[in-house]
């Protein structure tokens, strides 16, 4: 037996038109097909989990635009200048001066007139300020939570003022003549300073204490349950299948923009690579192996820790940027090779499951956006990448992740 | 086309039908199946077929069900993701019994032959396609849907593949000897 040094191509055309295989033939299997109605049913594949992972994709999105048309629904359309407008004429129009004005400037009262025209010039002054307060609340609307917070604020300051004015005036004034009308300590000037100080100050107070969004307290803890679909590349080869990752999340908020995140990510990755950067350990391989190429899938077991700067907030959303660290557990490799042994080409299936662990393996970058659904919970979208630092796996492989997360977050803070 | 034919047809082309699918697919059981399912197919759509001058028509439909056989084991590679398969190939499926060839000549294309098939499925359908079954590169990039410079790399690499283990082989028998 020779061989010939000539053209490999016409040497492999000749052997496909000569070699020969033992029959197969089974018309009877043919004909049974044939008479049987429609085209031949061809076998489906099971799917690697692309068209699953899809479809929760699909029900994540239309379950939080749902829940969003829900809550708009419910609470949006409520919430205008005259509902509010009503709310805050439903606090007893007469406030506190308008009381004791009245019952000062009952007749027969021994009041001074003076000392009714200062009441009569105070209560005018009251009435601009609560109009004041009215349109600077129509001008000031911003979010429901905090019209709800500003409302009941509010009506704290006026229990408060009215409890304080009344203290001041039982203080100060003394009890009130039952006969006479007239007060105690009518005639005290320094009381009746105090009295007209603390008053307006009451009245001023409701004004300068709307909350704003700063001064709400956004430090404390939050958690979420994410999901999503990944692909995994070694040394920009390609992607192969798309891989699954869930977990969940726990994280800080020092301020409304900057909190810290850890958790704890199950993620199953597939890949492809040429055996040129895959690594061949003393002992780890058969000797005199050669990977010529290989594909695979690992489980591995993600723990990031994270920074997150919050920007562009609004009151339907926030977007986010994140960057830190990630470690990781692998505790499942799965091997295809196609590799050479002793010179001979053959497939090779391998499975480890010794487990290994990477200190701080990769960087993890993401940037998404935050949707509000209700006062402590929401949605977040985070499309991510993770750069690894150091190779991974029995082939000391580096393998880059880029997928994106979809997760429901709730807030534990006050 | 009438029943009876169908048999005629079926039973004169299983074989050249079945040694176009085998190049392509691993496992020999499920090329015989492929290629039943190509009949099957083939028998249902014949009226879509145009035959050509009488001097070619032989010629015209080995191509016609060549392009049918090609098509049946490219679709099947696709449904199972273009996995590679492991596992040898048993010998009896072989037939090595030739009364034109030299036995010895026999297991060298048997040996040829298990090269093409071992080696990964997506260099595997192109150097087939291109090489043996004479398409080209914009033909198998459209029938693949891959880019033209996929169809030309995976073929570069079938051939260094392919030369690199005819090296071995070589170098095998030479110390044999």
């Amino acid at each position: 037996m020779q061989y010939v040094n000539h053209d490999m191509d016409e040497m492999f055309r000749k052997a496909a038109e000569n070699f020969q295989l033992k029959d197969g033939k089974d018309w009877d299997k043919v004909s049974a097909s044939l008479h049987k109605p429609g085209p031949t049913p061809s076998p489906k594949s099971k799917g690697t989990g692309r068209y699953p992972i899809l479809i929760i994709i699909a029900m994540l999105t239309l379950t939080s635009a749902l829940t969003l048309m829900l809550i708009r629904e419910q609470s949006g359309s409520a919430v205008t200048a005259d509902t509010i407008q009503n709310k805050y004429q439903s606090v007893p129009a007469r406030n506190v001066l308008e009381h004791i004005a009245q019952n000062i400037s009952a007749p027969g009262s021994n009041i001074s007139k003076q000392h009714r025209l200062n009441i009569a010039l105070r209560l005018k002054k009251s009435r601009s300020l609560k109009h004041e307060i009215n349109s600077s609340i129509k001008n000031k609307l911003d979010s429901a939570t905090e019209i709800q917070i500003t409302k009941e604020n509010n009506k704290d300051q006026v229990q408060k003022s009215q409890n304080l004015a009344e203290r001041i005036t039982k203080d100060n004034l003394g009890e009130a003549n039952p006969v006479t009308g007239s007060f105690k300590n009518q005639d005290n000037k320094v009381q009746k300073e105090k009295i007209k100080n603390a008053s307006e100050d009451q009245i001023q107070s409701p004004i300068t204490s709307i909350p704003t969004r700063s001064t709400i307290n956004k430090k404390g803890l939050y958690a979420g349950l994410f999901a999503g679909p990944q692909v995994n590349q070694v040394e920009g080869q390609g992607f192969n299948k798309v891989g699954l990752s869930i977990g969940l999340m726990a994280g800080y908020s020092f301020n409304k923009k900057l909190s810290i995140e850890g958790g704890l990510f199950y993620s199953q990755k597939h890949y492809y690579s040429d055996g040129k950067y895959f690594e061949m350990k003393k002992g780890s391989m058969p000797s005199g192996m050669k990977v010529i190429n290989l594909e695979g899938s690992t489980n591995i077991l993600e723990i990031p820790v994270k920074l997150k700067y919050d920007f562009l907030q609004k009151s339907k959303g926030s977007f986010f940027i994140t960057a830190g660290l990630s470690s990781y557990i692998l505790a499942r490799e799965n091997n295809l090779y196609f590799a050479s042994i002793n010179g001979v080409d053959q497939d090779i299936n391998a499975i480890y499951a010794q487990r290994k662990t990477y200190l701080a393996g990769g960087l993890n970058v993401s940037a998404g956006y935050n949707i509000k659904l209700q006062k402590k919970s929401g949605i977040r979208i985070e499309p991510y990448v993770q750069i690894p630092f150091k190779g991974t796996g029995i082939g000391s492989m580096r393998v880059m992740t880029t997928g994106i997360n979809f997760g429901i977050t709730r807030d534990f803070h006050r | 086309m009438e029943h009876k034919y169908q048999k005629q047809v079926y039973e004169q082309f299983f074989g050249y039908s079945l040694k176009i699918v085998f190049r392509y697919i691993y496992r020999y059981e499920r090329a015989v199946d492929i290629v039943n399912d190509g009949f099957v197919n083939m028998f249902r759509s014949f009226d879509r077929y145009i035959p050509g001058p009488e001097k070619d028509a032989e010629k015209m439909f080995m191509g016609y069900i060549k392009r049918i056989m090609v098509n049946a084991a490219i679709d099947e590679l696709r449904r199972k993701k273009m996995s590679p398969e492991i596992g040898g190939i048993p010998d009896h499926v072989w037939d090595l019994s030739s009364r034109t060839q030299d036995a010895d000549q026999m297991i060298i294309y048997k040996d040829l032959i298990k090269l093409i098939k071992g080696l990964p499925p997506q260099y595997r359908v192109v150097f087939n396609m291109y090489v043996i079954d004479g398409y080209n590169h914009l033909e198998i990039a459209d029938i693949m849907k891959i880019p033209v410079g996929t169809s030309k790399s995976n073929l570069s690499r079938a051939r260094e593949i392919l030369k690199k283990n005819i090296k071995k082989i070589e170098d095998i028998i030479a110390c044999n000897m």
